[in-house]
């Protein structure tokens, strides 16, 4: 029961202090001091530091100050400065501080040194009670009016909308990953992995990540388990672009309901022939990468091509792909009639990759291929594999009639300087094609 | 022909200048007024003595003293031809002043903002640009108070607030 004998408490008057804006409680008498209505109806005078902190509501500027520009004005004065979201700008006004904090939030630079830092603003811990001009309070996305106090702890998480984290090295947690992933679930939209953990957690935070459309693991360093990753990848409907992490457990599961915006997939890690063979990848996909992947053979390989090959306008296979064989990527121009940009290792490429039947001509269209870069890891004896007189023949035959640019390696083990590769640059020249050495 | 013609610009003190239309149509304000009465290949105006016809441009934000300032800029780059607004980049943001354009806006600080005030509403983006990266010169390294005094803003945060700000964004100097 309660004790009505206890004496009533009273509130002092610092409790006063620290409130946000004129209320209706604060008054001004005719000397110009301003008084404080108790609760006591003693009514208390408010000391000169109180006053002085008192927030300017109507914005009222020194007429004697001279000319003021106009706030656009002055927001684009400061972002042609060298730091234009600094701390000291943030802090000149209101006004200022909110039309800045959109722009250090949406894209936030994250290093190893600022992470956990960072994790405590957003997650309201180290963030500022600072109210917008005239915002009692704040309206949130579905426009219904919340706690203030909370709204103001909890601003940062429809402003977030890119976490890389590629320069954060050994420091991204299991569990710092989780909660920076709930944190700003509700507006983010890319994530780029960490060179480090990425686990069970994470994985399950994923799911409530509905607006993410760019997800890059491939930076991650500890294994993950790609059936995992799979069942947080289908509750993500606006996903575009995916990047499996290079170490992963092998997965043995094949029905998954893929986001149906991908368009971008590059595959990595414990993908097998079983699961090439097995998988229905969506026919939306145009851009398709191979790199790191340990157990899958040319068979694999080619079984995806035949089933996506068709849609894909940039492929590209990069070292090490170890099972798929020297000749293993030869069938690609055969199998992708529509690609546009191929990127290849010499590694896995021989002059078949350019023969009739492979670089077949195509009768109802004209082959689109536009860039063909050749990489090389610098293995000796790869130079024997495609020679220049082979580009030279496919070029003169008119089997690459929209050939634009042929980028070589410099590691190709080729002589820039021989007469075969003279007469490479002068048949391609003569047919409007760039060759650059990379 | 009309794109020699003369344009008369009258300021908020009814002071007159007469300038070529090129020089005026540095001004994109009046480059579009002018689209309209008069079109370049002259094919709306009707009477022969359309060149006798005088072409009044009232620009009441703008003080004589600050247009005269504005004129000798376009006289200068009157057959410079910049980009459109949208083509422009950010690396053109980022480009240093022009020499000419420093000597140029080396005036007091009153008429600067006087100046980048008028190319603000007669829609002269280079000078706009170029006073901007003045002023930007001149507050950097100054402190939170210089800043506001220097564009006359009010602080309305609190110790406190200002306090907490500086806390909240430690993570974003810490790089």
């Amino acid at each position: 029961m309660a004790n009505k004998s206890r004496p009533k408490k009273t509130r002092g008057i610092f409790y006063k202090k620290y409130v946000y804006g004129v209320t209706e409680d604060v008054y001004e008498d005719s000397n110009g001091d301003l008084w404080i209505k108790g609760d006591d109806n003693i009514d208390h005078i408010v000391d000169n530091s109180i006053k002085n902190t008192k927030p300017n509501k109507d914005n009222s500027i020194d007429k004697t100050a001279g000319l003021r520009l106009p706030l656009e004005i002055i927001i684009e004065i400061l972002k042609l400065t060298s730091n234009p979201y600094c701390t000291n700008h943030l802090v000149l006004c209101r006004a200022i501080y909110w039309m800045f904090l959109k722009n250090i939030y949406e894209y936030p630079e994250l290093k190893s040194k600022n992470l956990e830092s960072f994790l405590d603003v957003i997650s309201g811990d180290d963030a500022a009670m600072v109210k917008e001009i005239d915002d009692d309070l704040i309206i949130n996305k579905d426009k219904k009016k919340v706690n203030s106090k909370l709204a103001l702890k909890r601003k940062f998480q429809l402003m977030v909308k890119c976490l890389d984290l590629s320069s954060v090295v050994q420091n991204g947690k299991n569990s710092y990953m989780s909660k920076l992933l709930r944190r700003t679930s509700n507006s983010l939209e890319i994530f780029i992995s960490s060179q480090s953990a990425f686990g069970a957690a994470p994985l399950v935070s994923l799911r409530a990540c509905n607006e993410l459309k760019i997800l890059d693991l491939r930076l991650v360093s500890e294994s993950v388990n790609l059936v995992e990753l799979f069942k947080s990848i289908e509750s993500l409907p606006q996903l575009e672009q995916l990047c499996f992490p290079r170490s992963s457990l092998i997965c043995d599961e094949y029905e998954f309901k893929w986001p149906e915006k991908l368009w971008y997939l590059r595959l990595q890690g414990g993908i097998t022939d079983s699961f090439a063979i097995n998988v229905r990848l969506p026919q939306t996909i145009t851009t398709l990468e191979f790199a790191h992947c340990p157990n899958l053979t040319d068979e694999g390989l080619n079984y995806i091509l035949s089933n996506i090959g068709i849609n894909l306008n940039r492929l590209s296979i990069q070292y090490p792909m170890p099972k798929i064989g020297e000749k293993g990527a030869d069938k690609s121009f055969y199998l992708c009639p529509n690609l546009k940009y191929f990127f290849i290792d010499i590694g896995y490429i021989s002059w078949e990759l350019l023969n009739e039947e492979n670089l077949v001509f195509l009768e109802e269209f004209d082959r689109p291929l536009k860039s063909i870069i050749i990489e090389s890891t610098g293995y000796m004896g790869m130079c024997e594999k495609l020679t220049p007189n082979d580009i030279t023949v496919a070029v003169d035959e008119g089997r690459l009639p929209c050939l634009e640019k042929l980028g070589l390696s410099a590691m190709l083990g080729w002589d820039f300087k021989s007469d075969d590769m003279e007469d490479m640059v002068s048949e391609l020249f003569h047919h409007d094609i760039q060759v650059f050495k990379i | 022909m009309s794109t020699n013609r003369s344009i008369v610009i009258i300021t908020s003190d009814n002071e007159k200048f007469t300038v070529e239309r090129k020089v005026a149509e540095k001004s994109l304000l009046i480059k579009n007024m002018l689209k309209n009465l008069l079109p370049v290949d002259g094919e709306a105006s009707d009477s022969e003595d359309e060149d006798n016809d005088i072409i009044e441009v009232p620009t009441q934000n703008v003080r004589s003293a600050v247009m005269k300032n504005i004129l000798e800029w376009c006289e200068h780059y009157k057959d410079v031809e910049f980009p459109e607004e949208d083509q422009e980049d950010d690396s053109k943001k980022s480009a240093p002043i022009d020499p000419w354009d420093k000597n140029f806006l080396n005036v007091d600080q009153e008429m600067l903002y006087e100046i980048i005030l008028a190319a603000n509403y007669l829609n002269i983006k280079p000078l706009l640009n170029a006073g901007c990266k003045i002023v930007a010169e001149m507050i950097r390294g100054k402190s939170p108070e210089e800043i506001r005094k220097t564009f006359n803003i009010v602080n309305d945060f609190t110790p406190e607030e200002e306090a907490a700000i500086r806390r909240e964004n430690e993570w974003a100097e810490d790089r």
